[in-house]
């Protein structure tokens, strides 16, 4: 595991690129993605600490972000974070992901306002999915080919992922 | 379809001796009106029980 957060220069390796899903002693260890998007890095913060939860939990962690879609001198007047280190996610590789994750996975994501969202995407799977996408992701909608790939899973209930409501600031507040 | 939340068994969301987010639905942070409050230690303790019970999760289902 140390291979993830161990090293400084590449902290979060594409997980995609792995196929190994247990550990040398043969420990399953699920695959975590944590999707996020970030206006001004809070809940940039915050999905490195749920990467972190679910390294710890012994899971495989990768944790990307969802481009950012205001125009650059917008963001910059407005003082969006925009250095920030994860890798941003491409429609494709999301299709294929969550699809994978849809044969043997679970989803969760939280969000603290429409702007600012983590998708978490939990992977076991062993063999190919052609299930459809997870639902609709912030700011990108799923490619279309995502869209109108019929679901062909071995199993009809092992499609498992999904996404939590919106949580209202003033409920978060008003305590 | 499974979702993974935050449930009450992550006690700090019952906090009310500070500004605290958290809802059963799943970790959250409150940024401020201008953004300039960051996660708290406490927040950021519910993002991990909640990256921790994802994976738990997904291990007990699929492992």
């Amino acid at each position: 595991m140390n291979r993830i957060f161990g090293s400084r220069s590449a902290p979060w390796p594409d997980s995609t690129q792995t196929t190994q899903h247990t550990s040398n002693r043969g420990v399953f260890m699920p695959k975590v993605l944590v999707l996020y998007y970030s206006t001004y890095g809070h809940i940039e913060t915050m999905a490195y600490a749920v990467a972190e939860g679910a390294k710890a939990a012994g899971a495989i962690v990768d944790v990307k972000r969802i481009s950012e879609t205001v125009p650059e001198e917008i963001a910059r007047a407005s003082h969006f974070k925009l250095d920030q280190a994860a890798p941003v996610a491409t429609i494709d590789e999301l299709a294929k992901r969550s699809l994978s994750a849809a044969e043997r996975g679970l989803a969760v994501s939280l969000r603290r306002s429409p702007a600012s969202s983590i998708r978490l995407v939990a992977c076991g799977r062993r063999e190919p999915c052609t299930a459809r996408s997870a639902g609709p992701l912030p700011r990108a909608p799923p490619s279309t080919a995502a869209r109108k790939r019929p679901c062909s899973r071995s199993s009809p209930t092992s499609c498992i992922s999904g996404w939590s409501s919106w949580v209202s600031p003033t409920a978060s507040r008003g305590r | 379809m499974v979702i993974v939340g935050l449930p009450y068994s992550f006690q700090g969301q019952m906090t009310i001796g500070e500004v605290a987010g958290s809802a059963p639905y799943g970790a959250t942070t409150v940024a401020g009106g201008d953004g300039s409050r960051r996660p708290s230690e406490n927040e950021l303790t519910g993002a991990r029980y909640q990256g921790e019970l994802i994976a738990q999760t997904a291990k007990k289902l699929f492992g």
